[in-house]
């Protein structure tokens, strides 16, 4: 059942079992999970059906760090969440990204990869992707009919992205919604408070606001936040009534630790005198029968080991073909020797191995070309950082709610690690004669200004074994708060390269089988 | 050992080095060792403005190996004792030991960013070894 918050008399009080704030891809998974069991369910989403200005104003933020989009820009604050204007990019967190690494600070999840494993079986169909195989290089070789890079120094690899088509949850799964007689959805509810006892120990309720309508209450047996890794800190830190620090709290660590994928569009030119070998896996997206998929480069674990480095995944983008025509005309790349160097590189590199691409998905290289010259794009991980945070503005929102405050910042050990992955990779591709990689990046620990994030928040309720180091356990749970829970990427503990939105949904799964149990 | 060259003998000597021997350009081989194999290394390179270029971005980072002599030498200068130079390589096979080289270069991380190029340090003094004698006048030839 769907229904508007708004029609609701003042001061309402709906109590139920299990009291869900935000219909976004956690809160949407959670729901459906849950839907056809005896658990009453309340589905709290703050804005409608559709978009609508005012309640996406409700997300004007701050900006006190380094540059970042307008916070209002990033989410989208109606049914479905930011799965509305999701890219749909899929690829799970690896083995590696779950580990204590001794070289990254406030690294290891108290879950591993394997714990979630089953999970992210689980979230493909949701997402509406193929096969869980996203490091399995021969089935898709196989898949496709060409092979992948060679590489074979042991410093990078392939691996595979799939793309949801993308699901937008609010569409895809508003009948289940609606359908289920358990789940009670109200729109253009926001949570303005979480409701604790004295010592904060349990939540008791939440106090909700409607723009222009009632106010009313809930009260439920377990409440999950999704509300995303800006907001989810928010709401625990404006609830303060009870504990000055806000909900869950004690220890400062909510709002920290505030972590992105720093992207950069253009991070190295590749020029190569062998497009063959780049099938058309790395250089668009392949819809194969039952899944669409992307090839990306990744270092190798031995590399991540060995040099202490943090994740990235690096992505190629043609920019050009060289032909026999041309390659007649002036250059118009000279100041960065482009040419020049692809010109060096078929004057002493190997020989092209095929002259026509395979038949089937692969329509690249076209034909007659000589070579290509391409800029490789990258996302990395940032390492944890509690100074890289969200906290609360004095200003308010049409509620009367202080608003968020985010200053995002990135670290030198970050930006070192990514340029020696980048020298890695042009080593590998130099070794193997695959091209020449023009490094764009100073070698020194500064950011150039043209870094972006992903709009993936990521960290600010952070998962971890004691409530030292982070806000909630391995079971998303509030460390000392016995039924408040918290969904989505705030509560990763380090982000891996990888695109959050699956993880949410792997995670949220798990939550719900945990939340089930507890119901039940 | 010093080497010199004119403009004309390094234009030449690409030529030879990629239809020498059809043509019977044995002229050009007739000067110091150095000076040929000058000629035969360059001659790998059939795209020398190409080349020169980035040669010279080489040589205003290092113009310590401004010297023809010596980057024919530091070229043929092998790591490994056990393996002949390069520049031991019979013409046929030239190449393919130049390949051999620089991807060797990479793998251990003998490399040099030219104009941010991550380029193999064999193929880079190439280059330079090019942009050298391209750059080689009649006035200097004394």
């Amino acid at each position: 059942m769907i229904e508007d918050a708004r029609r609701l008399p003042e001061d309402t009080l709906i109590e139920t079992d299990l009291a869900i704030i935000g219909a976004g891809a956690a809160g949407i998974t959670i729901a459906r999970e849950l839907a056809g069991t005896n658990i009453s369910i309340c589905l709290l989403e703050s804005g409608g059906l559709e978009f609508e200005q005012d309640t996406q104003n409700l997300y004007s933020g701050e900006n006190d760090g380094r540059w970042y989009f307008p916070l209002d820009s990033c989410r989208l604050r109606y049914f479905g969440g930011s799965t509305n204007h999701w890219g749909g990019w899929c690829r799970p967190l690896t083995p590696i990204d779950f580990e204590a690494r001794d070289w990254i600070p406030h690294s290891g999840w108290p879950i591993t990869r394997a714990d979630l494993d089953p999970y992210y079986l689980r979230a493909q169909p949701i997402t509406e992707t193929g096969p869980f195989r996203y490091d399995a290089t021969a089935f898709w070789e196989d898949l496709i009919g060409a092979k992948m890079l060679p590489l074979s120094l042991g410093l990078i690899t392939t691996t595979f992205f799939q793309y949801s088509p993308p699901t937008r949850f609010g569409t895809r799964y508003r009948k289940d919604i609606e359908q289920a007689a358990n789940v009670r959805a109200l729109l253009h509810a926001t949570v303005t408070e979480i409701e604790t006892s004295e010592a904060g120990a349990e939540v008791t309720g939440l106090r909700i606001a409607t723009l222009g309508g009632p106010s009313f209450r809930i009260r439920a047996r377990r409440y999950i936040l999704a509300t995303g890794a800006i907001e989810n800190p928010r709401l625990l830190l404006l609830s303060n009534r009870m504990q000055p620090a806000g909900v869950g709290n004690t220890h400062d660590l909510v709002g920290r630790y505030f972590m992105e994928h720093p992207h950069i569009p253009s991070v190295a030119n590749l020029v190569t005198s062998r497009p063959e070998a780049f099938n058309a896996a790395y250089t668009q997206h392949l819809s194969l029968a039952d899944s669409i998929m992307h090839s990306a480069l990744i270092p190798t674990d031995a590399l991540l080991r060995r040099e202490r480095l943090q994740q990235a995944v690096f992505t190629v983008g043609v920019l050009g073909v060289y032909n026999s025509e041309n390659l007649t005309q002036p250059a118009t790349d000279d100041e960065l020797h482009l040419r020049d160097v692809f010109n060096l590189q078929r004057d002493l590199g190997p020989p092209r191995t095929t002259d026509h691409p395979p038949a089937g998905y692969n329509d690249w290289p076209p034909a007659g070309s000589l070579g290509a010259s391409c800029a490789m794009g990258c996302a990395c991980e940032q390492a944890p950082n509690p100074e890289s945070r969200v906290t609360l503005s004095e200003e308010r929102d049409a509620l009367g709610l202080r608003r968020a405050r985010l200053d995002w910042r990135l670290s030198e050990t970050d930006k070192l690690s990514l340029n020696r992955i980048l020298h890695a990779v042009a080593k590998e591709f130099g070794a193997q004669g695959l091209g020449r990689v023009r490094l764009t990046l100073s070698d020194d620990g500064n950011w150039p200004e043209e870094v972006l994030g992903g709009y993936h928040h990521m960290g600010t309720t952070r998962m971890a074994d004691s409530p030292e180091h982070g806000v909630v356990d391995a079971n998303c749970r509030v460390h000392g708060v016995a039924n408040l829970y918290i969904a989505g990427s705030s509560v990763f503990t380090t982000g891996g390269a990888s695109n959050p939105t699956l993880t949410i949904v792997a995670l949220a799964l798990r939550l719900a089988d945990h939340v089930r149990t507890q119901l039940s | 050992m010093s080497l010199r060259f004119t403009r004309r003998t390094f234009l030449a000597g690409l030529a030879a080095g990629i239809v020498g021997a059809a043509l019977g350009l044995r002229l050009y081989w007739s000067g110091g060792n150095a000076t040929r194999e000058a000629m035969r290394l360059t001659g790998m390179l059939r795209h020398p403005d190409s080349a020169a270029l980035l040669g010279r971005l080489y040589l205003d980072k290092n113009p310590q190996e401004a010297d023809a002599a010596r980057l024919v030498t530091l070229i043929g200068a092998t790591q490994d004792p056990a393996l002949p130079p390069v520049t031991a390589a019979p013409d046929e096979s030239l190449r393919s030991s130049l390949e051999e080289r620089i991807r060797n270069d990479f793998i251990d991380g003998d490399t040099v960013a030219v104009d941010g190029w991550l380029l193999s340090i064999t193929e880079a003094r190439l280059c330079a070894l090019v942009s050298l004698l391209k750059d080689a006048t009649p006035g200097k030839d004394a």
